[in-house]
């Protein structure tokens, strides 16, 4: 009895005490893996952990127009929250986000899935999603803006010839928003497509096999397999879309400067406006923390949703 | 016996010998940080090299910055408080906000007195609290261009280059309404700088309205007045119920393209645009003065480019010895020779008198010394000209004139709050 009690134990201990030794700080190869991380750490400590310290400490200090600084605690939140521009850019950033991250991810799961298979001039159409992301965002913000430009733009001089009449686009407050909405998903899909065609790659084609076999459609096969199969890139690429997409600014500072009326207000050009043209360092920090935290609550409550999925499926 | 290490010492005394000139060079020679407006490099790079001419132990490193970046960017380098850029240029209406945020050294005692040789509005821009903390460098000027072709055209009789026959806003409108063809995609009037305070503001002012409070710290009663409304409203139906200006052109450089290439009948713009459309020459055309409204007065935008030096610099002294020769004469001519902007000096106005007498620049000389004025003194001009041009832009798009300027005085006030103190 005590010899088959004590056999398992044995083996289980036994790589348990392996990686307790790996771990030992004074083990030479854990100083070899020390030594080549150092590098990567140091950079993320200075240039990313460092600055966002640095923002939120910030927000509790304000600033006088001699460029001295004293602690002032919660006033720059205090001021925002007292302030009907924060909450409109605040109901701004978040229609903008709520629609704008299932988009795009929506059309380049679209994307990837159609040049996933095999075919004649693949990788032509690969190429042309994948293009626009590799023009700069001043670029793109540029260019769309002479595109829709309401009296000397291609495409309004095209819906005026077939019809539809001239669009203000960016010059409305009703059209501005989802004006913005289409030149960052036109620009962004791309970027997306490749992660999530990596996914899809990463998917074994057995399980179709096994699927068509036992004669599920092409729906099902989507449903059941492949979309819980991609569970994990779709997790990776909603969060970071979600971080990249609150912290959308340039063609906003290019083409609207947040109006018409507020209407692309968006909480990042309000941080820029605020340090850049109203000389208020604290108000824009405190903006960036506020974005901050949003962003962090947003993609806890994205990886715990798709984590719980994952869970339950196990 | 020749050994290597004998070799490399007599290699290194060889090196040392001649780096030495060029040691000794670089150190003798002070650079300078100076920011400079981003013009077009045959605008700058002859004034700098004149300068390092004159001033062989003072080298300059320019940095170029475009207009619509100049701003913000200079806002980033000052408010970090280092003593680089030893020299920036400053547009004048910042004069104020830079002094309070010291990131201007005072100039009155490296320039002595005889400050009279500028000209009245260049000078008050220069000066904060009585001192004088940028140098006025270049002015502005506007006039109104014309395209004779358009006018024959449409049948339109050309207004005449002469300040006392200057049409009336609601006189423009009729000419442009005549010469707006949406099947030719031509304009009647367009605007060099649509959604910018430096020349919206004289609409309003034209019908007497005075643009901010006295003190330059309160919007509220002055943005919003009855009569800045009423002059707005003419502006917002130039481009949505007239239709005869098109909306969304805030680049000058399409404005002028627009003009240049028969575009627009009409444009009203700064004199470097006289320099620009010289150039072409298939375009037949003439100038006229900026119009006013009737029953108001004639008021046209001015204001000028000065030179500040950062009160942190390290190399002080030749900070100052480039503002001291900036602010001769021959510096001045030799920058208006380059870009056609209105000098500041009244000598240079005498001494160029041959060029400057064409029908553009007597209407230009003509208007600043009577009808130019120049943008409201404030500390928080930045503030202040940010938000109205958001203002503006939503009023060109069809937003509610009288709504958009209340919205837009209380957000001014809102950040003028810092300066009331």
């Amino acid at each position: 009895m005590s010899d088959r009690a004590s056999a398992p134990v044995a083996v289980s201990e036994a790589p348990r005490i392996a990686r307790r030794r790996s771990s030992d700080p004074m083990q030479p190869r854990t100083l070899v893996l020390l030594a080549f991380l150092l590098p990567a750490l140091a950079f993320l400590v200075l240039f990313r952990l460092t600055p966002i310290v640095i923002a939120i400490g910030g927000s509790l200090f304000t600033q006088n127009l001699a460029g001295e600084t004293s602690f002032g605690g919660l006033t720059n939140f205090a001021q925002l929250f007292g302030d009907e521009r924060f909450w409109n850019s605040l109901k701004v950033t978040l229609t903008f986000n709520i629609i704008i991250n299932p988009l795009q991810i929506a059309i380049a799961f679209c994307y990837a899935l159609l040049v996933m298979a095999p075919g004649k001039g693949v990788t032509f159409f690969r190429a042309a999603f994948f293009l626009p992301m590799t023009l700069s965002t001043g670029l793109t913000a540029v260019l769309w803006n002479i595109m829709l430009d309401s009296n000397l733009g291609p495409v309004n001089a095209i819906l005026e010839g077939i019809g539809i009449g001239r669009q203000p686009f960016f010059l409305s407050e009703h059209q501005a928003l989802g004006t913005m909405i289409a030149i960052a998903t036109w620009k962004g899909c791309g970027y997306w497509m490749i992660f999530l065609l990596a996914g899809l790659y990463r998917i074994p084609g057995e399980l179709y096999e096994a699927a068509r076999i036992d004669g599920a459609s092409r729906w099902h096969q989507l449903v059941h397999i492949t979309l819980p199969q991609m569970r994990r890139p779709l997790a990776f690429v909603f969060v970071a879309d979600t971080a990249i997409n609150f912290l959308f600014f340039a063609p906003v500072y290019i083409i609207t400067k947040g109006g018409p009326n507020g209407a692309t207000d968006l909480l990042m050009f309000r941080a820029y406006e605020n340090a850049f043209t109203f000389i208020n360092w604290g108000r824009s920090l405190a903006l960036s923390t506020i974005i901050l935290v949003i962003i962090g609550v947003i993609a806890a409550i994205e990886l715990r949703l798709f984590r719980d999925k994952e869970g339950a499926e196990a | 016996m020749t050994t290597r290490r004998t070799v490399l010492k007599g290699m290194t005394a060889a090196g040392s010998l001649l780096a030495a000139p060029q040691l000794l060079r670089a150190q003798a020679k002070t650079e300078l940080n100076v920011i400079w407006v981003g013009w077009p490099e045959g605008h700058i790079t002859p004034m700098a090299e004149m300068f390092m001419k004159n001033h062989p132990t003072i080298s300059l490193k320019l940095e170029r910055i475009p207009f619509n970046e100049l701003f913000p960017a200079l806002e980033v380098r000052l408010q970090a408080r280092t003593p680089l850029p030893d020299i920036f240029f400053a547009d004048g209406p910042l004069t104020a906000s830079y002094s309070i945020r010291k990131h201007l050294a005072e100039l009155d005692g490296i320039l002595g007195n005889d400050l009279g040789r500028y000209t009245k509005a260049a000078l008050a821009q220069g000066t904060y609290k009585g001192k004088l903390m940028t140098l006025p460098y270049i002015s502005s000027g506007m006039v109104l261009f014309l395209n004779r072709k358009h006018f024959a055209d449409a049948g339109v009789a050309l207004p005449e280059p002469d300040v006392a026959k200057r049409w009336t806003w609601e006189q423009t409108l009729e000419a442009a309404k005549k010469l707006t063809d949406p099947a030719k995609n031509q304009w009647g009037l367009v605007f060099e700088m649509a959604d910018r305070p430096y020349q919206a503001l004289t609409l309003p002012q034209s019908k007497g309205a005075q643009v901010l409070s006295e003190d330059g710290l309160t919007a509220t009663g002055y943005v919003d007045s009855q009569p800045f409304i009423d002059a707005m409203q003419f502006y917002a139906d130039l481009f949505n119920k007239h239709k005869v200006t098109p909306t969304g052109v805030f680049d000058t450089n399409l404005a002028l393209e627009m003009f240049a290439t028969g575009r627009a009948s009409m444009y009203l713009a700064t004199t470097p645009s006289l320099a620009s459309i010289s150039a072409r020459k298939d375009l037949d055309w003439t100038v006229a003065p900026q119009p006013y409204f009737e029953g108001g007065k004639a008021v046209t935008p001015t204001g000028s480019w000065h030179i500040g030096m950062n009160p942190r610099t390290k190399q002080r002294a030749a900070a100052e010895t480039f503002i001291k020769a900036f602010a001769q004469p021959e510096y001045v001519e030799a920058q208006a020779r380059l870009r056609p902007n209105p000098p500041v000096l009244k000598s240079v106005w005498d001494s160029m008198g041959a060029e400057l007498d064409t029908p553009g620049w007597r209407i230009v000389r003509s208007e600043m010394e009577n009808t130019a004025v120049p943008r409201p003194a404030t500390p928080g001009w930045l503030e202040y000209e940010d938000i109205l041009r958001g203002a503006f832009r939503e009023i060109q798009g069809g937003a509610n004139v009288e709504q958009r300027l209340k919205k837009a005085a209380r957000d001014i006030d809102r950040e003028f709050a810092k300066y009331r103190g």
